[in-house]
């Protein structure tokens, strides 16, 4: 019989997978986060009531705001609040390439039809912070229940 | 012995919702990602030399359309103004490169500016600091 603390083999390797998830998480969104940041002050010119460069630093703000809950706090809430970061960056990234979307409201027209390096490499990062994500989402074990007494 | 504690797996609502966005955005991704839309300019803009005697006298002009400069190469007279109509939907503006001969300024979407050309003869090359790969040649002479 294995001692009481033993981790079954199979446990192991689930661990270690949603470590490596976590880890591939959070460095999608590090990615997603310091392209941003890096051109935000390129596209400062784009203005309507906010500017696209502010947008990019809100985009790159809330990256690392995920990335390091998806580090450090690891709860379902955090890899959840990841998931929607990642996710909504790269709905915007995809409508904001293929569609001549407009002004809307406050926001500017940020189409942009070229896939530049900078737009695959955070394209690729946010797609494998989706995929782990998910992964994380789909594979997280309920707390068993504490008896009462 | 005690029964170790049962995992159930869980299928709620909202993972199940993640992994039905993320399966639509990645299939987009893999579908949209071939080639450039459709609209997306060509990125190489090979600046083609205007013929001797192009220079234009006074009405030299930018057209700026598809993110691509029109004519991508353009022959003035030094001190020319030069206008830059924007036919975009987005923002752009002509800025030099190198020696910071001239700048537009930001140019809105419909909008027109003017700028002088430089004094100095030369070939200036210039760029849309928005968007990089926009790029274009003003020569002077």
């Amino acid at each position: 019989m294995p001692p009481e603390n033993s981790v079954p083999a199979h446990g192991r390797a689930g661990r270690v997978a949603r470590g490596v998830a976590r880890l591939l998480a959070a460095a999608g969104l590090a990615v997603d986060a310091y392209v941003h940041a890096h051109l935000a002050g390129q596209y400062d010119e784009v203005t309507a009531t906010l500017s696209q460069g502010m947008l990019f630093r809100v985009e790159a703000a809330l990256a690392a705001l995920a990335a390091l809950l998806v580090l450090v706090w690891r709860r379902p809430a955090a890899d959840t609040f990841a998931w929607l970061v990642a996710t909504g960056g790269l709905a915007l990234l995809l409508l904001y390439t293929y569609v001549d979307v407009g002004r809307l409201g406050p926001v500017p027209n940020m189409y942009e039809p070229t896939l530049t390096g900078d737009k695959k490499l955070t394209v690729l990062a946010q797609a494998v912070a989706i995929l782990a994500t998910v992964f994380l989402l789909l594979t997280r074990r309920r707390e068993p229940r504490r008896r009462r007494r | 012995m005690p029964r170790p504690p049962r995992h159930r797996p869980r299928g709620p609502g909202p993972v199940r919702l993640a992994v039905a966005v993320s399966a639509v955005f990645l299939a987009a991704l893999t579908g949209c990602s071939g080639g450039n839309g459709g609209t997306a300019p060509s990125r190489s803009h090979t600046p083609t030399t205007a013929g001797p005697g192009a220079a234009s006298p006074a009405g030299a002009r930018i057209t700026i359309k598809d993110f691509t400069f029109k004519p991508a190469a353009l022959t003035v007279r030094p001190g020319a103004r030069v206008t830059v109509v924007n036919q975009d939907s987005v923002t752009h503006d002509v800025t030099a490169t190198g020696p910071k001969a001239f700048r537009s300024g930001s140019i809105g979407p419909g909008r027109t500016v003017t700028f002088t050309a430089p004094a100095q003869p030369g070939r200036y090359r210039y760029i849309c600091t928005i968007h990089p790969y926009m790029k274009g040649s003003l020569t002077v002479r």
